[in-house]
């Protein structure tokens, strides 16, 4: 975008015809209807009803300082993820590798290190496996054409393999001091990744809220014929989003490693899922039907404190799949059910 | 109790406590055509629907099918002997001719009997053969003509209702919406021979003529309510209009103004590409130039072509005396609009509002330091509604609530604040009301007074008579004949599309 101050060209706008009756449909089209008004607002709703809940039913663990800290913690490569997710979507994409190439990248950390470089060295080569991948996954969706479910599915896969075979299929333990170092530092009681996603948070938000590019992206998710044919660069914007999302969760892997100590190549499974259901739920949210990054942030922690809640009333872990699972249904059905209600007539 | 093939009495309907329909009242003989006219919103498509089963109307509402009432919601209207074709055809373009015209009815087979193609095709001939179409069975519905197809949902829809159609009920929605003139008079054929048998026909048009020559009765709509039911015979197209209106709508196109000026703003020099062959032409400063012909004759490709990269051009079209290379990017760059005829498909992003939809091509001019400035942007946005006449007023209404007129006008409004010198216009007023469409034409005078070239390819002959400075016939491709200011007249126009080219 080039910031341009132009003054206001005034065009010749017509004046309407003073033959035609002057417009009485206004009451044709009244407010929506309650349900259509609040239901941007489900999701927020439900996150303080389950806050609030849990720190009723379990005051002592619960509603502690610690466990607000853990739970966002816990989040911050899952919203890295989101985001990631969340960029190519929101021009109609979908990028299912994010996880494997976080993963990946991972990997690439460790058996850079082990195989003798330098720390530098070694996260500049995790960094590029992201633009890499991304490279990859826009060729093969913009410009072979392939559905972008199942181009990246295929990537998503065979990054999932790369991880493995560069770490001999065990657990990647050779990162690098300094990252350890690095991801455990903290500001303000919270360690730097959860910083890091929040400012990337800050920036997507800026950039889709604020930005003649956010609405061009969401023209494009949108009509993309239309957004062609109104003169949008929409293979350069898609392929660009694609990069911009593989090179996020490269950063996510470094992050992850460094908070772990170590890497499982075998992990990427647990992180496909999760950001799918944060974008979504976040799409049935404040804008309705659109990605967008407030529902986003909100999805991110309802999900986490409806699964550490439940977890510290005695769940096991296995909630947190039928937690993710579930929010990823109910987002889009709410979406789909508050569309209708909207659009009756 | 009537004893029409179809009675409905005080049927009224309310969505959100909002009333669009009130106490209509419709009844159709066996054996009539039944014209339904009205502007877009007016109830049309709701009262289809209601017939159809998709809508539950008000309590109170009566409907009734050969004298028995029947419990509403309409439940399986085919067992009632009514079949309907929506404007969209809801065809399944890869599969054959007669597939899609069995698949409503199961082919006539239990669901895992096998089908045979060879009686497939036999039924279709038949059915056709009685109506006198001449269609090939066996060929895939998605290498058909717009007209050819309007043929497959109407053979489906005959087949729905069995073999005699006698005491049956058709309903046609819009369907020659997207047909040629050709094209329409065939099908109307069509309906007359329906009606010959016995069945009942409700057709549903924006083409007042269309309606006028077909149909015996036309029921008239406005704000959902019904103005009056009359006989066509002593009816005309101005009468008809103003009681879907509700006023006088005189002049109706605008004043066609001589273009003096020779300064030429696109020339299309031997343009090649798919059906295209050879064809040349230019537009001037100040003139609307007509591009017409038959369906299939090519003038449809021409603005996605010139401005919508179909296909890459080295030197073939010249804006302003610079060439360029048939991108919409490369085309807006030289002031060169398109506003394509599939506005739902090819202009409008669904979901979002007037406001983002017309604003998408400004943005650059709200931008305020860091952010888009948007109480600038609601301003410009109302401005130009207002300026553009569209209703309602309310730039943050999702587009998809507006009606077709108007949001033909907001994508009009879109292309016209960009200031075009060249303003490309793809079936402009296909699928607007009657108010709308003198609306739009206006707007197009307008532009070209304004000093842009203006070329309008519309298979509306009487729209391009009316409105056009000049107007090129194209047939297979080319550019076979010209009219000049003076020469034009929907007659010659159409002796001319239909004539065979004739060699220069």
């Amino acid at each position: 975008m080039t910031p341009e101050t132009q003054p206001e060209t005034t065009l010749p706008t017509p004046t309407a015809d003073p033959q035609l009756p002057t417009p009485v449909e206004d009451s044709r089209y009244p407010r929506p209807s309650i349900l259509a008004r609040l239901g941007p607002w489900a999701v927020p709703l439900l996150f303080v009803i389950l806050f609030v809940t849990f720190c009723l039913a379990a005051p002592e663990t619960f509603a502690t300082m610690t466990n607000v800290r853990v739970m966002i913690v816990g989040q911050a490569i899952i919203l890295m993820l989101s985001l990631a997710l969340l960029i190519p979507l929101r021009a109609g994409d979908f990028d299912l590798s994010v996880g494997s190439v976080m993963i990946l990248a991972g990997c690439t950390l460790g058996a850079a290190t082990a195989d003798g470089h330098g720390p530098v060295t070694a996260c500049v080569l995790a960094l590029l496996v992201g633009p890499v991948v991304g490279i990859v996954n826009g060729l093969l969706v913009v410009r072979v054409g392939i559905d972008s479910f199942i181009a990246t599915l295929g990537t998503l896969t065979i990054v999932a393999g790369l991880a493995r075979f560069i770490s001999d299929d065990a657990l990647v333990m050779t990162v690098p001091d300094e990252v350890v170092e690095f991801t455990r530092r903290s500001l303000l009681d919270f360690p730097v990744p959860v910083w890091i996603g929040w400012i990337v948070a800050l920036l997507v938000w800026y950039v889709f809220e604020c930005t003649p590019a956010g609405r061009h992206m969401l023209f494009i998710g949108s009509n993309l014929s239309a957004a062609r044919l109104a003169g949008l660069r929409v293979n350069q914007y898609r392929q660009l989003m694609y990069v911009l999302s593989g090179t996020l969760s490269a950063v996510a892997g470094v992050l992850l490693a460094g908070m772990l100590g170590s890497v499982d190549p075998n992990s990427s499974g647990a992180y496909l899922l999760p950001p799918i259901t944060a974008a979504f739920l976040g799409a049935s949210a404040i804008k309705l039907g659109r990605f967008n990054v407030a529902g986003t942030l909100i999805a991110i922690y309802l999900v986490a404190v409806g699964v550490a809640g439940l977890q510290m009333l005695g769940f096991a872990s296995w909630i947190s799949d039928l937690f993710n699972g579930t929010f990823l249904i109910f987002a889009v059905g709410l979406t789909l059910v508050l569309r209708r209600s909207s659009s009756a007539s | 109790m009537s004893s029409g093939a179809v009675q409905m009495t005080n049927v009224s309907m309310t969505f959100d406590g909002v009333q669009v329909l009130h106490d209509v009242e419709l009844s159709i003989a066996p054996g009539e055509i039944h014209g339904l006219v009205g502007e877009n919103g007016s109830g049309k498509s709701t009262l289809v629907k209601i017939l159809g089963g998709l809508y539950t109307p008000d309590k109170g509402s009566q409907v009734s099918f050969h004298g028995r009432d029947v419990a509403l919601p309409v439940r399986d209207p085919q067992r009632l002997g009514l079949s309907i074709v929506h404007q969209d055809l809801a065809l399944v373009e890869t599969m054959s001719v007669a597939d899609n015209t069995g698949i409503s009815t199961n082919y006539e087979r239990r669901l895992a009997a096998p089908i045979s193609s060879g009686r497939e095709a036999r039924v279709v001939r038949r059915l056709a053969d009685h109506f006198g179409i001449s269609i090939d069975p066996n060929r895939l519905v998605g290498e058909l003509s717009p007209a050819e197809r309007s043929v497959v949902a109407i053979l489906r829809a005959l087949r729905q209702l069995g073999d005699g159609s006698q005491g049956k009920l058709i309903v046609l929605d819009e369907p020659t919406a997207s047909l040629s003139r050709g094209e329409s008079v065939r099908l109307l054929e069509l309906l007359r021979i329906m009606a010959s048998n016995g069945t009942a026909v409700l057709y549903i048009s924006h083409h007042m003529d269309e309606v006028l020559s077909v149909c015996d009765r036309i029921s008239v709509l406005r704000s959902g309510r019904l103005v009056t039911t009359r006989d066509a015979a002593n009816s005309s197209e101005s009468e008809i209009v103003e009681l879907m209106l509700g006023y006088k709508l005189d002049d109706f196109y605008p004043e066609v103004h001589p273009s003096p000026n020779e300064v030429v703003r696109l020339e299309v020099r031997d343009l090649n590409h798919g059906v295209i062959s050879g064809l040349s032409f230019r537009a001037h400063k100040g003139e609307i130039v007509g591009v017409t012909g038959l369906a299939g004759m090519g003038q449809d490709d021409i603005p996605y072509l010139l401005a919508g990269g179909r296909a890459h051009l080295a030197d073939q079209v010249i804006v302003d005396g610079t060439t360029v290379d048939g991108t919409p990017r490369s085309a807006k760059r030289r002031g060169m609009q398109m506003v394509p005829g599939n506005r739902q498909r090819d202009a409008l992003w669904l979901y979002a509002t007037a406001s983002e939809n017309l604003t998408l091509p400004f943005l650059r001019r709200f931008w305020r330091s860091i952010r888009l400035d948007r109480s600038r942007e609601r301003r410009f946005a109302e401005e130009t509604l207002r300026g553009y006449s569209v209703r309602p007023l309310r730039p943050a209404l999702e587009i998809g609530k507006f009606s077709g007129g108007n949001q033909q006008k907001i994508v009009m409004a879109r292309a016209l604040r960009q200031d075009p010198g060249v303003l490309l216009l793809h079936e402009p007023t296909q699928g607007v009301d009657v108010g709308a469409k003198k609306e739009i034409l206006s707007l197009v005078r307008q532009a070209a007074d304004g000093g842009a070239a203006v070329v309008v390819f519309s298979s509306d002959c009487e729209e391009v008579a009316q409105l056009c400075n000049r107007v090129h016939i194209m047939r297979y491709g080319t550019v076979t004949a010209t009219l000049a200011e003076g020469e034009i007249s929907e007659d010659r126009i159409l002796a001319l599309s239909q004539q065979p080219a004739l060699k220069k």
